[in-house]
């Protein structure tokens, strides 16, 4: 689908703009600190009701303003129809047509977004973590099951923590309980991961092949939790008691999972070049583009946060050349854009947009 | 932030602050609704504050709140005495008993088990169910806390606790919106969770 307009009213530096998007390639161009990635952020929250920037709502809103809105219009085959956002009180609450949806319960999720920013460049050498963002927040969109399984075991993993936390040892009872919780809500997810990453995996070798021009990358799940059954979960956690009583923290389960790349026999955690990191972000994101254009929704917008300049011109090339046909809307702080012809183009100043097209 | 209004208005901005779901705005706007109202119906408003407060007693047999102890369900011979649905909260009963399809006595916990807000097994109406158990002819114990993580943790730790040869316990079905209250559920849905309850 296509996002049509957006507009943002006490959005960061955004007082109140509309924007229009062209349905291919649309620019803001600027200097940096003048507001692009706002907009980018914008689009991103509408989709995933989650900024990439920051956990805390309460830091979108214009400085002196009790709330922030976005609203945007989104185009079909089907029809067109209005989705909103509005951030109060540290909450972010979305609607469509006028009916609010909390996260990770949209019925539909006909509306998604990828967004790449320089932060993920080096994801595949960083920290496990970087690696689990990119799942949730990315491939995650494809499927309501993974994203309620996700919220459902981010929940239990708070309460195990807080009950292992406040006492030294547990009453049995109560940890047995909270074990079993666990040991639902970890197989779940971990289930859902598996197979989305099962998913993922032809999309993205076969694009690391195209980008690269050599031999496909392929990309592997490490569970943290290696388990067929509750029963087995079980027994995996009580091989960790005595640690996690030690450290009063969950030591197994989805939170500690992993994502490898390989390119031939090797790691890329552990021996990537750059220019090979970049390549395997860059099939990453494409990969997770082509994924979600076979859901539902239909293609995603692609959302190009300032990595252009990042990119070699191959790289640059073959990455916006792969997006035709994708909606994608990029911030940069040069003006031309390897010779592609964006749609529209706008130059962006201190939270204020003019466009020429 | 309420400094600037004169002291009576001020300190009742506070109180009504003090609700579950006030903010400071909120009360603000409150407080200048009650004194816009003329002192007949505020003083109804107190009456009602006040009487309510005095007349209603906790149940101690069910812990739900009534204007009796033991209260009216709990007294009523007509009701199955070996069927005991057990509930978070008063609103619970509340939107079962709308429903008119549930003839059996309750148990109210007054919350869930929440290790993040400290709330353990002790800090509900727990050892209350298990006097109870011991006590009265019940068969079947159905959980009916809401289907989210702190009230299915909640429904397995009494799965465990009261797990007895000649007790059926059952868990509502999951026909309730993932998340979903039990309190804001229509009369259908809550009708098709209770027959579709299933054992433990
Ligand atoms: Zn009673």
């Amino acid at each position: 689908m296509i996002v049509e307009t957006l507009s943002l009213e006490s959005w960061r530096n955004v007082a109140e703009v509309e924007v229009a998007f062209d349905e291919g390639l649309t620019l803001f161009t600027g200097p940096n600190a003048q507001g692009k990635t706002n907009l980018l952020e914008a689009v991103f929250l509408l989709a995933t009701g989650r900024s990439h920037r920051t956990a805390r709502p309460d830091e979108l809103i214009a400085f002196g303003r009790q709330r922030a809105y976005l609203r945007a219009r989104i185009r079909r085959p089907s029809g067109e129809y209005q989705l909103g956002a509005r951030i109060e009180g540290g909450r972010v609450v979305r609607q469509r047509e006028g009916k609010l949806f909390r996260r990770g319960q949209d019925p539909l999720g006909d509306f998604a977004a990828v967004l790449f920013a320089p932060e993920d460049l080096l994801a595949f050498k960083g920290a496990p973590a970087d690696r689990r963002r990119l799942l949730d927040l990315d491939v995650g969109q494809d499927s309501l099951a993974y994203r309620q399984s996700h919220q459902r075991y981010g929940h239990v993993l708070r309460q195990r923590n807080a009950l292992l936390r406040s006492y030294e040892r547990p009453p049995q009872e109560l940890l047995a309980t909270w074990n079993s919780a666990w040991a639902g809500a970890a197989l779940a997810l971990t289930h859902e991961r598996e197979r989305l990453i099962e998913r993922l995996q032809p999309h993205f070798a076969a694009r690391s092949a195209e980008i690269s021009g050599g031999p496909p990358a392929t990309l592997t799940y490490e569970p943290s939790l290696k388990a067929a059954d509750p029963q087995q979960a079980l027994a995996a956690l009580a091989e960790r008691r005595e640690e996690e009583l030690r450290r009063r923290t969950s030591l197994l389960g989805p939170h500690r999972d992993d994502l490898r790349a390989e390119i031939g026999d090797r790691d890329l955690r552990l021996y990537g070049s750059q220019g090979e990191q970049r390549t395997v972000l860059v099939a990453f994101k494409l990969a997770t583009v082509s994924l979600l254009a076979e859901g539902a929704a239909g293609p995603p917008v692609l959302l190009l946060d300032d990595v252009l300049s990042e990119l070699d011109q191959d790289r640059r090339r073959n990455l916006l050349l792969a997006a035709t046909g994708t909606q994608t809307i990029v911030t940069t702080t040069e003006s031309s854009l390897a010779g592609m012809q964006p749609g529209r183009t706008y130059a962006v100043r201190r939270g204020e947009y003019v466009g020429t097209w | 932030m309420s400094a600037r209004f004169p002291e009576p208005v001020a300190r009742l901005i506070e109180e009504l602050a003090k609700l579950p779901g006030i903010g400071p705005k909120s009360a603000q706007r409150l407080a200048y609704h009650l004194l816009n109202q003329d002192e007949a119906s505020i003083r109804r408003l107190a009456d009602a504050l006040v009487g309510a407060k005095q007349r209603v007693v906790r149940c101690n047999v069910c812990q739900n709140i009534a204007d009796r102890d033991p209260c009216e369900i709990c007294s009523d011979t007509r009701r199955d005495k070996t069927t005991l649905l057990v509930v978070e909260d008063a609103r619970d009963v509340v939107a079962i008993e709308r429903t008119a399809e549930y003839r059996g006595l309750y148990h109210v916990l007054g919350g869930t088990i929440s290790p993040m807000e400290g709330i353990g097994p002790e800090q509900l109406h727990v050892r209350e169910l298990v006097a109870r158990l011991g006590q009265e002819p019940i068969a079947e114990v159905i959980l009916a806390t809401d289907p989210d993580v702190e009230g299915d943790a909640t429904a397995l730790y009494i799965a465990r606790l009261v797990r007895r040869d000649d007790l059926k316990v059952t868990r509502i079905a999951r026909g309730l919106p993932v998340g979903g209250d039990i309190d804001f559920a229509d009369e259908v849905t809550l009708v098709r969770a209770l027959e579709g309850r299933q054992a433990f």
